[in-house]
C-alpha cells in the first residue's frame, strides 16, 4: 500500500493552510516535521479523511479520498490519534477500547476483547485497564490513544504529536513502540520535536507555512548541514551574528562554547571546529535557508 | 529507562494480531452493548431528571385527584398536559443539543467506520426511546386515573401532545448546537420558542399566524379546530430541521471548525 498526495492545497477562507503539497508515502515510518502552524495537522486530517482538500487529490491504495464511498473504505484501514485526544473520563480503559471497537464495526465480541487485551499489553496498560480514564496520567492517556488507533489492525496509522507532554521515559517507550508497529504498516508521525523523527523515521517531509520544503531521507537532511555546523569558544560578552542559528551555548571557565549552524565563524571566535551535523542541525539549516530565501536551496523531492 | 525501552520492544515484538473482521451486520447483543455505552456517555443525569420529573408530576396529580373536588381534578389534567407537552419538549431540547457537540472524542469518532452520523443516530434513538418509555408509562397511568386530554381524545391525539414538541425541540436543539458548535447555545435556541409561547401566550394566541409555531398549544387550545393543523405543522417543522441536521452532520469538516 502507498499514499499519493497530489498537488494538495487547503484554504480556510482567505488563509492558505497547504499549498500544492505533492508527496508519496510508502510502507514504514514517515515523519512530518515543521514549526507550529506549518500545516502538519491539516495534512494529517486530510489523510485521516476528516478534511477535504480545496484542490488536488489524495489516493490511499486504490481509494481516491474525494469519493465519499472510498473514504469509508479507507476508514476501515485507518487508525488515527489526533493531537488533542479527548477521552471519556468515566469509562475504564478497557471499556473505552470496547466502545471504540464497536464504532469500528468490530462486532465479534470474543475476538474484539481478545484484541483489546493484547493491545492493552502492548501499550503496558494491562494493570490499569479497569481503572477509570480520569485517573490516568498524560502518558497513559497517550498510550490508550495509540491502542484505540491500533484497534482493528489498521494498515495506516496517522499520529499527530504523540509525544507532546510526555516525560522522557514515556517518549522513548512510545517511539520504540511506533518503530515496531511500522514494520508491517504505514505510520505517519507528525511532530515538531526533531528528536522524535530522528530516532524513528527513515524518511520525512518538512512543511513550512503550508509549503513542502523538504521530502527525502532523514540522513539527506542531516547531510545538508555538513560544512555549516560549527563549534567555537567566544568571550562571555560576545554577541553572535544573526547569520547563525544557535543550537546551544554552554558557559565555560574561559568563555561560552557555542554550537551553531550557519557560515564559518570569524572574529573573536576561538577554537572553531566543524561538527558532524545532527538532524536538528539539518532542520535548522533548512529553516534558515527557507526563511532567508523562500525558494529553498534543497528542492522538495519525490521518490 | 533501558528497562522500559526493552519492555516496550518485547511487547511490540510479542504482539500477536488477533484478527477481528469488521462487519456491516450488527448483532442484537452488540447493539444493546453499544446503546449501553451511549447511555453512559450521554448526560445520563438528564434522563434521571426526566424520570424524576414525571414521577413528581405524577405525585402532584395523584394528590389533586384524591383531593376529590372538580377544580382539583381539572388542575391535574392541566398539569399533565403541561408536563407532557412543555416539560418533555424542554428535556428533548437539552438532550439533543448535547448529542454530538461537546463530545470529547468527536475527531476520532469521525474517522471511524460508524462516523459521527452513525453516533448521532444511535444517540437520537436512545433519547427518543427514553422519552417514549417515560411518556407512555405516564400516559397509561394518567388515562387509567381518568385524566382527559381533550373532549374527544384518541390514542393518536394523546401521542401527538408530547411527540410534536419533543421532535421540534429536539431537532431544534440539535440544529442549534451543530450550527453554533455549542451545546449550551443549542439548548437556548431550542428553549426560546417554548419560553416565548409561555411568556407571551396572551399576545400571541389572538394572532392566527402564530398558531402553527405555538409549541404548548394544547395547554391553551386543546379543543381548538386548528389543533391538528398545529400538530402537523410542528411535525413538518421538525422534519425540515431533521433535514437540516442531516446536512450539518454530513459536513464533518465544519463540525471540526473549532479545532482548526
Amino acid at each position: 500500500m502507498e499514499i499519493m498526495i497530489e498537488h494538495v492545497s487547503k484554504r480556510y477562507g482567505s488563509y492558505e493552510a497547504l499549498r500544492g503539497i505533492h508527496l508519496r508515502i510508502d510502507h514504514g515510518m514517515f515523519g512530518l516535521l515543521g514549526p507550529n502552524g506549518a500545516g502538519k495537522t491539516t495534512l494529517l486530517r486530510i489523510l485521516a479523511t476528516l478534511l477535504r482538500p480545496t484542490s488536488g487529490r489524495v489516493i490511499i491504495g486504490s481509494s481516491d479520498l474525494s469519493q465519499s464511498r472510498q473514504r469509508k473504505a479507507v476508514r476501515a484501514q485507518l487508525g488515527y490519534l489526533p493531537q488533542e485526544l479527548g477521552l471519556y473520563p468515566d469509562l475504564s480503559g478497557r471499556e473505552f477500547l470496547d466502545y471504540m471497537g464497536l464504532l469500528k464495526c468490530l462486532y465479534d465480541r470474543r475476538a474484539r476483547r481478545q484484541q483489546i487485551a493484547s493491545l492493552l499489553g502492548l501499550v503496558s496498560l494491562t494493570a490499569e485497564a479497569d481503572r477509570k480514564v480520569k485517573t490516568y496520567s498524560g502518558g497513559m492517556k497517550r498510550r490508550l490513544g495509540i491502542a484505540q488507533a491500533l484497534l482493528g489492525d489498521p494498515q495506516i496509522l496517522v499520529i499527530d504529536e504523540p509525544t507532546a507532554g510526555l516525560d522522557p521515559e514515556e517518549r522513548i517507550r512510545l517511539r520504540t513502540l511506533l518503530t515496531r508497529l511500522a514494520e508491517d504498516r504505514i505510520v505517519i508521525l507528525s511532530t515538531h520535536v526533531v528528536e522524535d523523527i530522528g530516532q524513528t523515521c527513515e524518511r520525512l517531509a518538512v512543511l513550512d507555512k503550508g509549503t513542502l520544503v523538504f521530502d527525502g531521507l532523514t540522513r539527506q537532511l542531516v547531510e545538508s548541514a555538513t560544512g555549516h555546523t560549527w563549534q567555537f569558544l567566544a568571550p562571555s560578552d560576545y554577541i553572535p551574528s544573526s547569520a547563525f542559528s544557535i543550537i546551544s551555548a554552554l558557559p565555560q571557565k574561559d568563555g561560552t562554547l557555542y554550537h551553531v549552524v550557519g557560515p564559518e565563524p570569524q572574529g573573536p571566535a576561538q577554537k572553531v571546529q566543524p561538527l558532524l551535523p545532527t538532524l536538528e542541525d539539518g532542520y535548522v539549516w533548512l529553516r534558515q535557508q527557507t526563511v532567508s530565501n523562500r525558494t529553498a536551496t534543497l528542492p522538495a523531492r519525490s521518490f | 529507562m533501558q528497562t522500559d525501552e526493552k519492555n516496550a520492544l518485547q511487547a511490540a515484538s510479542l504482539w500477536q494480531h488477533t484478527p477481528v473482521l469488521a462487519r456491516q451486520h450488527l448483532p442484537l447483543r452488540e447493539a444493546a452493548l453499544l446503546l449501553f455505552y451511549h447511555l453512559r456517555l450521554l448526560n445520563w443525569w438528564l434522563f434521571g431528571l426526566m424520570a424524576l420529573g414525571f414521577l413528581g408530576v405524577g405525585g402532584l396529580c395523584w394528590l389533586q385527584l384524591h383531593a376529590g373536588n372538580a377544580p382539583d381534578f381539572s388542575r391535574a389534567g392541566e398539569l399533565s398536559q403541561f408536563s407532557l407537552e412543555s416539560g418533555t419538549g424542554l428535556f428533548a431540547g437539552m438532550l439533543a443539543s448535547a448529542l454530538v457537540v461537546g463530545d470529547p472524542l468527536l475527531e476520532v469518532t469521525m474517522a471511524t467506520r460508524t462516523g459521527i452520523w452513525g453516533v448521532a443516530i444511535w444517540r437520537s434513538i436512545l433519547s427518543f426511546l427514553s422519552f417514549l418509555c417515560c411518556a407512555a408509562i405516564y400516559l397509561a397511568w394518567s388515562l387509567g386515573n381518568g385524566i382527559s386530554y381533550a373532549k374527544q381524545q384518541s390514542l393518536f391525539e394523546v401521542l401527538l401532545i408530547w411527540l410534536a414538541p419533543v421532535l421540534v425541540m429536539g431537532m431544534l436543539g440539535l440544529f442549534g448546537s451543530l450550527a453554533t458548535r455549542n451545546a449550551a447555545l443549542g439548548t437556548m435556541i431550542a428553549v426560546l420558542p417554548l419560553a416565548g409561547a409561555l411568556f407571551f401566550h396572551s399576545y400571541l394566541l389572538p394572532i392566527q399566524a402564530t398558531h402553527p409555531f405555538f409549541i404548548p398549544y394544547t395547554s391553551w387550545e386543546a379543543d381548538a379546530p386548528d389543533w391538528w393543523a398545529n400538530r402537523l405543522e410542528l411535525l413538518g417543522i421538525a422534519l425540515a430541521l431533521a433535514v437540516g441536521n442531516w446536512w450539518w452532520l454530513r459536513r464533518e469538516e465544519r463540525l471540526l471548525g473549532h479545532l482548526q
